[in-house]
Order: C-alpha cells, then sequence, then structure tokens
C-alpha cells in the first residue's frame, strides 16, 4: 500500500457538512489517533464500515475541535480501494482545515490535485477513456492549484518566501563547502554564525505563519456570536450589522436549525455572524434545548458580541452571560443608545470586565458600528493590520509547506545545540530548503551546486 | 578493409580511468575484451593531480572496490601519503583521500591489463565506430585494421578533437603530448550524436629541488587507517605535502597578463568547470580575496617533479615562471612542465540510457570525459559499469543501475544522463540527497553482494562480508537485549554524567546518549572489548543516528516507488494528451526509463508526473 494522504474531500465554503478524507495504509492509525468516540471521549478502535459520532481532537492537548461522524471503510472495499476514513465535520472551513491540520499532523501527506481519484482508477478497473478523463481532471485542478498559487503569492509574500529560501540556500552552502572542498580556507562551520543565521531565518518563518493564520481569518471568517437575554436588540445589531455594508457574501445555511449564520465582511475582516436567538437561564425543557445549542455556538466561536440593553440595567442573568466568555476575544456593546438612558453600571463593568473592551452602539441608528469593526480588526490582526492589507497566506498547502520548513529549522536548531556534527545539521536544513520549494516550484539540488559555485573561490 | 582475425564481444577505446574499469569487468565476466590504446606506455594515466578520494570521489571509489572495481587498490598499492578528510563532519561524509606515485599507479594497472584473461591490450588509433542498422559490430583502426564486436565502450577522455592552448600557442594534441583523435570524433558527429566542447586545464610541475619547501607548511600525511581496500600496507613513511598561498605580486602580475590569457582573448571556446578555474579566473573572480592557497604535492617517488595545485592555468609559460616566482618558497622554481588549458569534445550524456548505452546506437556504450564528467574517479566509476552492462546487454540480461538512494554511482549517472551537464560534472556530496546513507564504510553493504552476483568479487571477500554483516546484527541485538542491573554497571553510566541510570536500562540506551563512545561502552561491558572496529563502528552509527536514518529512509521510500515504475521504450506521449507541453517535448526527447527519473527532469511537473502513471497503468490494464 502507498502512504496515506489527506484532503478536504468537499468544496469549501458552499456545503454545511464537510467531508475530510484520509486514504492510505495509515489512515485507521491515525483517525484512531485524532478521534474520540461519543460522551466517553476515548480512543476507539475502528471497525469496517461502521458509522461513528464523537469528536476530532488535538492529541496533543486532548483539545476537541469539531463534533463530527466518522466512517472507516477497510480497503479494497473503498473508493481508492485503499483504507479510507472519512470524517463529516461541521460546515465552515475553519474546522475543515484543522480537522486535517492535526490528522497532517498524525502522519498523513497533504494529496495532490487529484490524488484520491488518480487512486482510486489505480487500484480500480478502468477503460483507457476513463483514464483520460482521470487525466483531464488532475490537469485542470492543478492548474487551478497553480493560478490559486500564484495570485495568493503576489507582491510581498513572494519576495519574502523566495528571499528566506535564497538564505537558507546560503547557509546550507556554507555548510556544504566545508563538506566538499575541506582543504579551502572557508570558515564554513556549522558554529555560532549559522545558529544566528537559522534562528532569524526561524522566527522570520513564525511571523509568516502568524499571518497565515490571519489569512485564514481573512479568507474564511471570525466566528463570531452575538450573545444577550431577549429582546436587548441582537437581531437588529445582526441586521444593522448585515444591512450596512455592501459586500454580503452568500449566506451560508447553518449547522443547526436555530442557528442563523450569516458572513458579513467588514473593511477586509469577515464576520460569520451567529445569532444565538437569545441565550437566557431556563428551567423549560423545549427552551432548553436552545439554549444548549447557542451555548454550544457560544463555545466554537472566536468572537463574542455580549449585548447589553443599555437603558435596562444589568440583570444577574446579564452577568451571568460574562463568565461564558471564558477565554474568547469578546466586546460587550451597550445598546440602545440612542435613548440616552444610560443604565448600565459603568463601575462595574469596569470592576468585573477589565478584559473585555466595551462601546456603546445604537443597533438602530448604526452608531457605534464603526468603531465596532476598528475594534475587531484590532482584536484579530492587532497592530499589523493596516500593513498587511494585502492577501496573506491562504492556502493550506503554503500554510503546510511553511510549518514543515519552520519544524524542519528547529530541529536544525536543535542539532546544533547538541553539537552534531555538519552533515546531520544539514538534513534539516534541507528539508526546509525542499519545503520551501514546494511553494515557489523550485528544485533544491541544481541550486544548491550553483550556489556553492557563485558564493566561494574553490578549485585546485 | 583488412580484418583482423579475431571477434570479441567487448571492445574498450582508450584505457584511461574508464577504459581501465570497463575492460577489467567486461574480461572478469568471461567476456572476450580488447582494449585499445594510443599509448601503450599511458595506461591509467593522471595527467592532472596525483590524488585519488575526497569528499564525494572518496566514496565513488569505495563503491567502485564494492562492486569489485580495482581503483581502490590501486590507489592503496601506490599511496605515498593518505588522509581521511572531514572526520569532524559527520561520518555520512568523511572520505579517504590518496595521494599516489603516478608511474607506479600506471605500472599495477598496466600488469593487472595485462595479466587478465580473456583481455588483449592493443596500441591503435580508432578511426571509426562500425555499425551496421543502426547497431555497432565494431571499429576500425588508423593502421587499416577492423575488429568485431557485439559492443564497443567509447573511453576516450579528453582526446576527441583535442587542442592544448598555453598563452599564444595552441595546437592540436591530448595531454602530454599525446595524439588526439580526429577522425572518431567527426564520425561520431556524423552518426548524428550531438557533440559539445568542454575545456579543462592543469597546473605547472616544479623540480623539488628548486623549491624552498621550509618557507612553506608541511601537510602530513596519516601512518594508519584502513585505506580502500583490506590489502592497504603502507609500505613507506608517507610523503609530505607542502601549502604555500599567492601574494600580491601574484595577482597584479596576472591582472597585467589578462590581454594574454586564452581564457579572456576568445582563444578558448569550451565550457569550463567552476569548480576547478584557473588562477587567473581565481584572481578575476574573486578579487577581493588576497591570497589563494597553493599545494605542492610530490608525484612520485623516482621522481623529482611536484605537482602546484591551486594553480591550474593558461597563462604563456613566462608569466607562469613569473608568478611562481611571486609565491613565497617558489622563488626560484624551475618549471618542468608548464600548465595548459586543454579543450575537447565529448557527446551529450542525455543521448545516454541508464546502462550507459547510446540511445540511437545499440551496443555503443560510452564512459568518463566523453560523457561530459571530469575526475578519475568519476571516470572510473561509468567505466565499470559500461563494462558491466556491455557485457550483460550481450547475454539479454537486465542492465545494472543504481539509484540515487544506493549509490554516489547511481547520482552520477542519474545526473549525466537525466539532467545533463553544462560544464564537466564532477561529484560532489552536495549532489546526493541521501547523503546520510551513502557512507564510505557501508559501500560494501550496499553494493558488495551485488558485486560478487556479476562475478567481479572473489567468493572470499564476499563471506567476509558476510561475517562481518552478521557480527553487526548479532552486536546489535545484543545491545538492545542486555540490561544493566548490577551496580558497578550502573555507577559507570551515572559517572559519565550524561543523564542518570535506572536500572535495566538496555547498553543501547546508554549508547544512545550523547557523548558516549565505544571505549565508554567498553568499559561498562566488558565483554565488548573484543569487538572488531569495523563491526563497532558499524553499530555505533546505526544506533546513534537512527533517528536521522530512519528519516532519510522515509524521504527514500517515495522515490523508491517512482522509481520501480518503469515506462516502455516505445510509450506514446504524442498519445497523452494532458501533459504539458514542456514535458511531453523533454520527455519525448530523453526517453526516461522510470518514471522517477521523469520526475527529475526540470519542466517536469507532479502534475505530469501524476498522469503518466495513470496512463501506464491504463496500458498495463489494458494488455
Amino acid at each position: 500500500m502507498e502512504d496515506t494522504i489527506a484532503a478536504i474531500a468537499t468544496a469549501t465554503g458552499e456545503a454545511a457538512i464537510g467531508i475530510v478524507r484520509l486514504s492510505g495504509s495509515q489512515a485507521r492509525p491515525i483517525a484512531q489517533e485524532v478521534f474520540r468516540a461519543g460522551k466517553t471521549k476515548k480512543r476507539v478502535r475502528l471497525k469496517s464500515h461502521r458509522v461513528y459520532y464523537g469528536s476530532i481532537v488535538d492529541p496533543a492537548r486532548e483539545e476537541p475541535l469539531d463534533e463530527v461522524l466518522l466512517t472507516y471503510m477497510q480497503g479494497p472495499r473503498s473508493y481508492t480501494r485503499e483504507d479510507v476514513v472519512e470524517v463529516s465535520c461541521h460546515g465552515g472551513p475553519m474546522p475543515l482545515r484543522r480537522v486535517l491540520g492535526v490528522m497532517l499532523k498524525a502522519g498523513a501527506r497533504l494529496a495532490q490535485p487529484g490524488e484520491f481519484t488518480q487512486r482510486a482508477f489505480r487500484h480500480g478497473r478502468i477503460d483507457l477513456a476513463q483514464a483520460e478523463a482521470v487525466c483531464d481532471m488532475i490537469r485542470a485542478q492543478s492548474d487551478e492549484a497553480a493560478n490559486l498559487a500564484l495570485q495568493q503569492l503576489e507582491g510581498t509574500l513572494s519576495r519574502e518566501i523566495t528571499q528566506l529560501r535564497h538564505q537558507l540556500l546560503g547557509s546550507l552552502a556554507t555548510i556544504e563547502v566545508s563538506i566538499d572542498f575541506p582543504d579551502e580556507d572557508i570558515d564554513g562551520h556549522a558554529g555560532p554564525p549559522l545558529v544566528d543565521d537559522l534562528t532569524r531565518m526561524r522566527e522570520r518563518l513564525q511571523a509568516l505563519l502568524a499571518r497565515a493564520g490571519e489569512g485564514r481569518i481573512i479568507r474564511e471568517g471570525i466566528r463570531t456570536a452575538i450573545v444577550g437575554k431577549p429582546n436587548v436588540g441582537k437581531s437588529s445589531l445582526l441586521n444593522a450589522l448585515l444591512g450596512q455594508e455592501r459586500a454580503i457574501v452568500t449566506p451560508i445555511a447553518g449547522t443547526t436549525r436555530d442557528l442563523i449564520e450569516e458572513t458579513v465582511v467588514q473593511g477586509g475582516v469577515a464576520l460569520v455572524l451567529t445569532d444565538t436567538a437569545g441565550i437566557h437561564l431556563t428551567e423549560d425543557a423545549v427552551e432548553q434545548e436552545g439554549v444548549e445549542r447557542a451555548r454550544r455556538a457560544l463555545e466554537s466561536s472566536q468572537l463574542v458580541l455580549v449585548v447589553f440593553d443599555d437603558s435596562q440595567g444589568l440583570t444577574e442573568e446579564d452577568k451571568s452571560l460574562l463568565s461564558m466568555i471564558g477565554s474568547r476575544r469578546a466586546v460587550v456593546l451597550l445598546n440602545k443608545s440612542d435613548l440616552d438612558i444610560k443604565k448600565v453600571d459603568r463601575d462595574w463593568l469596569k470592576a468585573h470586565v477589565d478584559n473585555v473592551p466595551w462601546l456603546e452602539i445604537s443597533a438602530r441608528t448604526g452608531e457605534g458600528l464603526e468603531e465596532l469593526q476598528r475594534l475587531i480588526a484590532q482584536l484579530f490582526l492587532g497592530r499589523s493590520y493596516e500593513s498587511s492589507a494585502r492577501p496573506l497566506i491562504a492556502s493550506m498547502r503554503h500554510a503546510h509547506c511553511l510549518e514543515r520548513a519552520h519544524d524542519s529549522l528547529k530541529q536544525a536548531l536543535e542539532a546544533l545545540g547538541r553539537e552534531e556534527v555538519a552533515d546531520i545539521v544539514s538534513i534539516d536544513v534541507r528539508e526546509a530548503i525542499h519545503a520551501l520549494g514546494e511553494i515557489t516550484g523550485d528544485s533544491l539540488e541544481a541550486d544548491i551546486v550553483d550556489r556553492i559555485f557563485q558564493d566561494f573561490c574553490l578549485g585546485k | 578493409m583488412a580484418s583482423s582475425d579475431k571477434t570479441y564481444d567487448v571492445i574498450v577505446v582508450g584505457t584511461g580511468h574508464a577504459g581501465c574499469e570497463a575492460a577489467l569487468a567486461s574480461a572478469r565476466m568471461g567476456a572476450k575484451t580488447l582494449a585499445l590504446t594510443l599509448n601503450l606506455d599511458n595506461i591509467a594515466l593522471m595527467p592532472c593531480n596525483p590524488a585519488i578520494g575526497g569528499p564525494g570521489k572518496g566514496h565513488l571509489v569505495a563503491e567502485i572496490h564494492a562492486l569489485g572495481g580495482v581503483m581502490g587498490e590501486i590507489a592503496d598499492g601506490s599511496a605515498l601519503q593518505s588522509r581521511v578528510l572531514n572526520t569532524g563532519k559527520g561520518p555520512a561524509v568523511q572520505a579517504l583521500r590518496v595521494l599516489c606515485d603516478k608511474h607506479r599507479y600506471q605500472q599495477l594497472m598496466r600488469r593487472r591489463l595485462e595479466n587478465q584473461p580473456l583481455l588483449d591490450i592493443k596500441q591503435a588509433l580508432v578511426t571509426e565506430i562500425l555499425t551496421d542498422h543502426g547497431r555497432v559490430t565494431g571499429v576500425l583502426t588508423a593502421t587499416g585494421l577492423c575488429y568485431r564486436s557485439h559492443a564497443v565502450v567509447l573511453a576516450t577522455g579528453v582526446y576527441l578533437e583535442a587542442r592544448v592552448i598555453t598563452g599564444e600557442h595552441a595546437h592540436r594534441a591530448g595531454p602530454n603530448g599525446q595524439l588526439a583523435a580526429g577522425h572518431l570524433a567527426r564520425q561520431l558527429e556524423r552518426l548524428g550524436l550531438p557533440m559539445r566542447r568542454f575545456k579543462t586545464g592543469t597546473s605547472p610541475r616544479v623540480h623539488a629541488g628548486s623549491v624552498d619547501l621550509d618557507k612553506m607548511t608541511v601537510q602530513p600525511g596519516e601512518r594508519e587507517h584502513p585505506g580502500f581496500s583490506a590489502s592497504w600496507r603502507q609500505t613507506t613513511a608517507p610523503a609530505d605535502c607542502y601549502l604555500t598561498y599567492t601574494t600580491a605580486e601574484t595577482h597584479a602580475i596576472i591582472n597585467s597578463n589578462l590581454h594574454r590569457a586564452p581564457l579572456y582573448t576568445g582563444s578558448i571556446e569550451g565550457t569550463g568547470p567552476r569548480y576547478c578555474p584557473s588562477i587567473e579566473d581565481k584572481v578575476v573572480r574573486f578579487h577581493d580575496k588576497e591570497s589563494h592557497q597553493v599545494f605542492l604535492e610530490p608525484e612520485g617517488e623516482f621522481t623529482q617533479e611536484m605537482y602546484v595545485l591551486g594553480l591550474s592555468t593558461s597563462l604563456p609559460e613566462e608569466v607562469q615562471l613569473a608568478m611562481l616566482h611571486s609565491i613565497p618558497g617558489c622563488e626560484r622554481a624551475k618549471i618542468m612542465r608548464p600548465g595548459y588549458a586543454i579543450e575537447y569534445d565529448c557527446l551529450d550524456p542525455q543521448e545516454m540510457t541508464p546502462s550507459l548505452e547510446c540511445r540511437s546506437r545499440a551496443g555503443l556504450y560510452c564512459a568518463g570525459q566523453i560523457n561530459g564528467s571530469s575526475g578519475y574517479e568519476e571516470a572510473a566509476a561509468q567505466g565499470l559499469l559500461a563494462g558491466i552492462n556491455a557485457v550483460r546487454s550481450l547475454r539479454e540480461e537486465e542492465p545494472v543501475v543504481l539509484g540515487r538512494d544506493q549509490a554516489y554511482i547511481g547520482v552520477l549517472i542519474d545526473d549525466l544522463i537525466t539532467k545533463g551537464t553544462d560544464e564537466p560534472y564532477r561529484m560532489l556530496t552536495a549532489r546526493a540527497e541521501y547523503r546520510l546513507l551513502l557512507r564510505q564504510d557501508n559501500a560494501d553493504y550496499r553494493l558488495l553482494p551485488l558485486g560478487f552476483q556479476l562475478g567481479l568479487v572473489e567468493k572470499e571477500r564476499y563471506a567476509q562480508f558476510c561475517s562481518k554483516r552478521d557480527k553487526v546484527d548479532d552486536l546489535l541485538q545484543r545491545l538492545s537485549s542486555r540490561r544493566l542491573r548490577d551496580k558497578e554497571s550502573l555507577a559507570l553510566v551515572e559517572a559519565m554524567k550524561q543523564g542518570r541510570a535506572h536500572p535495566g536500562m538496555t547498553l543501547e540506551e546508554v549508547l544512545l546518549r550523547p557523548n558516549v563512545c565505544w571505549d565508554d561502552m567498553q568499559r561498562i561491558a566488558p565483554d565488548l572489548v573484543g569487538v572488531e572496529r569495523d563491526v563497532a563502528s558499524e553499530v555505533v552509527f546505526r544506533v546513534k543516528y537512527r533517528g536521522y536514518l530512519e528519516k532519510q529512509e522515509r524521504q527514500v521510500e517515495r522515490l523508491r516507488k517512482l522509481e520501480h515504475r518503469k515506462i516502455p521504450q516505445d510509450f506514446d506521449y504524442d498519445a497523452t494528451k494532458n501533459l504539458s507541453y514542456e514535458a511531453r517535448e523533454k520527455l519525448k526527447r530523453l526517453c526516461p526509463s522510470t518514471v522517477g527519473q521523469a520526475s527529475r527532469i526540470s519542466g517536469v511537473s507532479p502534475a505530469d508526473v501524476a498522469i503518466l502513471l495513470v496512463q501506464l497503468d491504463a496500458r498495463n490494464k489494458q494488455s
């Protein structure tokens, strides 16, 4: 059997349910590593052709990423005729990518365009006409990926990656020269300068990766929950946010019936808004279910907009909402500022929620909404926001390559720390250059030899 | 034309380092072989510096030796000095370099060839390769004699249309005043083989009595080391080499004579190697560098001639002399032979298959500089493989093709035939992706069983290898199963200060710790004292570098899968519409024999590779 590949099998951003698919000899062990069954939250030994309910976790922290349905199909009774695992997640691109992310960490490789079909084809019976179709698909998908990659690699980012790779080649050339030309009087040893260089480049990769996170936020939107007890003006706020913006993105059907999801682009930042239909404490069994769902929406959100009615003052129920925010980023909105009745106790707010900014708004008049946008952008993109208005690293493939390059440099630095010999250090440096080369489409072997002769005066 | 009475299986044209290995391999595999040389006194000539080995190159020699080639033994037998390089840079890049007595090297090789059963040696200038319907049938010599054979190995070195240049003087000749081979070059052209023109060069040689070695730094050789072959014995005291430097004056002399340098006057057309630049090139390109190293190396026991390494040049002879006189220790140097540049014709190696057979002429094999490579070791490696494959093809056996993960020889040949080369190609360890797997001291693991299978490695040597392999396995087993429980051993482990000792830990766990060496291990477990050195070092390497070895193995795994997918030579790329235009054109021209090789051609993208795989599957399922 071949190595195990993984990819998101559904088109991004369109479906309510998304599927992440694994195929290959390690599909089952990888799935077992990241899947926890039902309520027990335990690892299970997956049986073929069964559907499991549970969650995908990041095994490093046992932190649940998404609630899923998982199916394991042992080869050859599967689409590719290899062992296949399919994980149905909540539709948004974010959970899908996270789930894919942990699978890659657990040992799967990101599939090439068309690779599942290619495997299906290679392991199955198929005629030449079908082969032609498969090839057309591979061509089309890879051309599309290449075009996308080019678009995403415009400008500063492309320059940054090319430059990083160029500098890494320089570091590698220094190592290689010391190995291939031991007689030359060149300081090409794995001494402190190399450590400094690699550390600097690792930091730059880290910064790029941080921006990769931002890029994802920009492309996929910040999952935003609007919470508050009934009649504080949540729906008006939702409408205000939606109505005010020119660029309303396609509405995404909610993953649960009672939750309405809308995506709205606010000055470069997309918000995936969820109206939680009123969280309030209740004994009523029917309402309990709705509230439970709202709580879940809140839990999976990255931003919480807590709405209070400034004309009413804070109740115990309002106050308990604040405790549900947890470590999530949040903004407290004191709505109905147009009524000019400031009943909410500002001193109490200052004393109890000092880490959450608050803002007076009027959902009805639109007062304060611009300020809200600015605040959100700042919360998620930090000060760098102004300068990074360009498209950031939005491609999963690119982010994955950058991560690999970063990890390789980390390992190279660790090797240097253990005083490993130059040849050993070079293995990880090479790997990092390879990873960056996958983005830029350059191969290492030709470049390194050129670089050696370009940088150093050598020869008998 | 007059026909000689004899028909051969294989004819080898040229007896340089490629030709010698090709002829010996062929004859030793049982094929009737003829080796033709321009001059019997120049068998295995080293026209450049007298060293064999070094990083990448020493690896090649070890591999040649493991396969049953002779370069390693002959280098050992003629050694004046030897050094293991890169000892502090990693076990896989450590490399032996042997400075040879040039004349003794030639004598030993000549004796080897002359005493080889089934091998005839003759002095003759080959003027034509005889072919019939695209198949080689023999060769024709300048004296009008024709020799018939099933295969011909061309190992003509730099002799095709060779032109030697020193300053304003240029004349048709091979190295050291040899004949140049003109007819053959023109005939190859007529056969439709694309030719190219390369250039290389060498340094002046000086008389040892005319230089003041006391003014230089001594570079002594090592007294004890294993050599390339097991038969190594250091018989005489090792010779010394000497290091000195060019000065500002040297550079001034060069700069004021650039108008007389053939490199800059346009009289040299060929492409020279970047790793072996002339001193004028170094001074011009790296003008900030205040001085360059110059090594003086003895050329042999019975001569006073010394090679001036680092001073390769084609400047006029009187400028060479002035240059030398500006170098400390060489103030009164007398030149015995001036340095020169040499231009020569060679073939585009992309015309060759992985077995080194010419794609358009069945039975015509090429090895060495004719394939665009440079260096004695690179030539010998190709010669050996070309010889082996020539014999295998006439027996209708599969060619021997070594993988990039298997040998530097594999990297060398794959680079040449897949990527081609724009300059004389020299092996560098940087060219190998899986360097950690390709150690000089595991060449036996990688290739000796194959050498034995081919009939080039004697039974006794193979048995010795098997015994070493068993001992290594056994020792690995012992280390992983032996647990330390007694207080004394554990105290010894603690004393190493490489982490706590815990009862029940295995010897392997101790060895895995950084800075724990084999001597330490012997103190903890005295029964390890008797273990042979080569067995111990193999085991230490495998334990210490396990993590990195596994990492490289994983990288290799994907390559192997593609490498195992063969592409039939009649594969119709035009019928595969989805290939990109560039990929299709290159694939059609290079006819890669595996998908792995195809994937390394520039312009062939991963999508093209995927499409190839699908089409190959479809084809297989049809048939």
